[in-house]
């Protein structure tokens, strides 16, 4: 719990006290799984590493209007989610924020699945990359991004009942696969 | 129970995860009376546990470069040094500062008052939990509920926690000068190796108690009472004492088993009660209705079974509109 506490004295720092230290904090605790974020949404380094340059930016000189009362790693995530939404609607103005995440896929390698061939790891991936863009970004969110549904929630702007309700019907579809026996 | 409902519980997840023994065995036990609930149970599992993926960290230089070319857009290059250059300061100054920090190291270490670290423990609507408290004694807490007690201590010491809501304890058996004292709503429950119940809700704590003593305390006005076993007390604002009730304890404390039992208790109390633990006010069609009595034993595991039990108990309509339950005659 240091490091929740950690974070939140930092934020304080960032937004009282415009302390560069505060945010050179958070840029060191975040940047790994924002970025992670980022290139799943984007598809291409390049470009997600534009996304979080944006987000840092932002923070630092919108700093004054940032609110007290936010859990710090779900503001960073929407924040990141938001820019790179931007950054995609500058290469295609018809791009709309729920077209977000249609990319998001998943590659055997990432899958950390115990006693498990490269065989099974595809069919695994394979499964996952089946299920609704919806589905598979919480998937991402919360088993690659440990986050909280309830954090989930708040990063993708639905409510907490859907994100459940999306959460459950991935798990049965799954499910119903009976040769994926991953879990 | 409902899925959102195993996803919310924190000790659902240690049975998940198996990361709390305790825990997991509760919830195997519960699974086991409960088969009803087996699959329900493996899927919110999964949701919790899931896949496990191949984490990536940037490249510490990598990181390192983006973090120089924020500090150039910025235009804040140099200003995050903050470790400034020692031999600006006179020698002395040095020394002294020194000598500072060695005294203030030396209070650290041994003058210090010890301030514990809080840990706090919260049930939602129609949830229990069991927890073991750091001395080895237990509590289970009501829906609604939060608990506050220190993360250690030590054989020895005098062990203080603060309640809000309603919890049960089983006191480890205490060796003397080792006392153990439940703070609630300006009473203070003081133990020796027992079992009790504590109700702090609305400002009138109720304590009842099943097995061994325990000593009450009011801290304002300073009054005390010792309890027996069975018997339950409240304290009495207006004559400034604590009015004892025998037999009213088990009652009390019935709802640790999911079940709550009730003696010629009135419809006001039961509804008063749904709303402590269930979240849901209600409204009664006729203000007489409040007055019925009730007797007998309901299980509150389910909402829906208890409202049907309540029903046939009374002998009136009860029906949920838009979070608040409507109560006629029939």
């Amino acid at each position: 719990m240091q490091h929740a506490n950690d974070i939140q004295k930092n934020w304080r720092a960032l937004r009282e006290n415009g302390d560069p230290a505060a945010l050179k904090f958070l840029f060191d605790h975040f940047y790994s799984p924002l970025f992670a974020y980022a290139v799943k949404l984007l598809q291409r380094e390049a470009l997600a590493k534009d996304a979080l340059q944006n987000t840092f930016a932002d923070l630092w000189q919108y700093r004054r209007r940032l609110s007290s009362d936010v859990v710090v790693r779900a503001y960073l995530f929407r924040a990141v989610r938001n820019h790179c939404c931007r950054l995609l609607r500058k290469q295609d103005s018809f791009v709309e924020i729920d077209r977000l995440g249609q990319q998001l896929a998943f590659e055997p390698e990432e899958l950390q699945l115990k006693d498990a061939h490269l065989r099974q790891k595809q069919m695994v991936a394979r499964a996952l990359n089946n299920l609704s863009p919806r589905q598979r970004e919480i998937i991402f969110l919360k088993y690659y991004e440990n986050l909280s549904y309830q954090e989930i929630a708040e990063v993708i702007d639905i409510n907490y009942q859907s994100v459940i309700n999306h959460a459950h019907k991935a798990i049965l579809k799954l499910r119903e696969r009976n040769d994926l026996n991953f879990f | 129970m409902k899925l959102e409902q195993f996803l919310a519980d924190p000790s659902f997840e240690n049975w998940a995860k198996r990361s709390n023994e305790a825990d997991y065995l509760r919830w195997e036990a519960w699974r086991t009376e409960n088969p009803a609930y087996a699959t329900l149970m493996d899927e919110a599992k999964l949701m919790l546990t899931g896949i496990a993926f191949r984490k990536i960290e940037v490249p510490e230089q990598k990181k390192q470069e983006e973090w120089q070319a924020l500090m150039q857009q910025l235009g804040l290059e140099g200003r995050e040094a903050t470790v400034r250059p020692l031999h600006r300061r006179r020698w002395w100054a040095g020394a002294a500062a020194a000598i500072m920090v060695l005294l203030a190291a030396g209070w650290w270490l041994f003058l210090r008052p010890v301030e514990p670290v809080w840990t706090t423990a919260a049930t939602g609507f129609g949830q229990l939990r069991t927890l073991e408290l750091p001395d080895g004694s237990a509590a289970t807490l009501n829906a609604n509920s939060e608990l506050r007690y220190p993360e250690t201590w030590k054989s020895g010491q005098t062990l203080r926690l603060e309640l809000e809501g309603e919890a049960f304890f089983d006191v480890r058996h205490k060796k003397s000068g080792e006392a153990f004292i439940v703070s609630a709503a300006g009473v203070e429950t003081e133990v020796l190796g027992t079992r009790f119940n504590v109700f702090a809700r609305r400002n009138h704590p109720v304590v009842g108690l099943l097995e061994g003593s325990v000593r009450l305390t009011e801290t304002q006005t300073g009054a005390t009472a010792l309890l027996e076993p069975g018997q339950s007390a409240q304290f009495d604002g207006e004559k400034n004492t604590f009015r004892i009730a025998s037999d009213r304890a088990t009652e009390q404390a019935s709802w640790k088993n999911h079940r709550w039992l009730f003696d010629n208790t009135p419809l006001s109390e039961v509804l008063q009660r749904i709303e402590d633990e269930f979240g849901l006010p209600s409204r009664v069609g006729k203000e007489s209705l409040l007055d019925r009595r009730v007797s007998g034993q309901v299980s509150t595991e389910k909402l829906a079974v208890l409202l049907q039990a309540l029903e046939i108990l009374l002998d009136v309509k009860i029906q949920e509109e838009g979070g608040v339950l409507k109560i006629e005659g029939r």
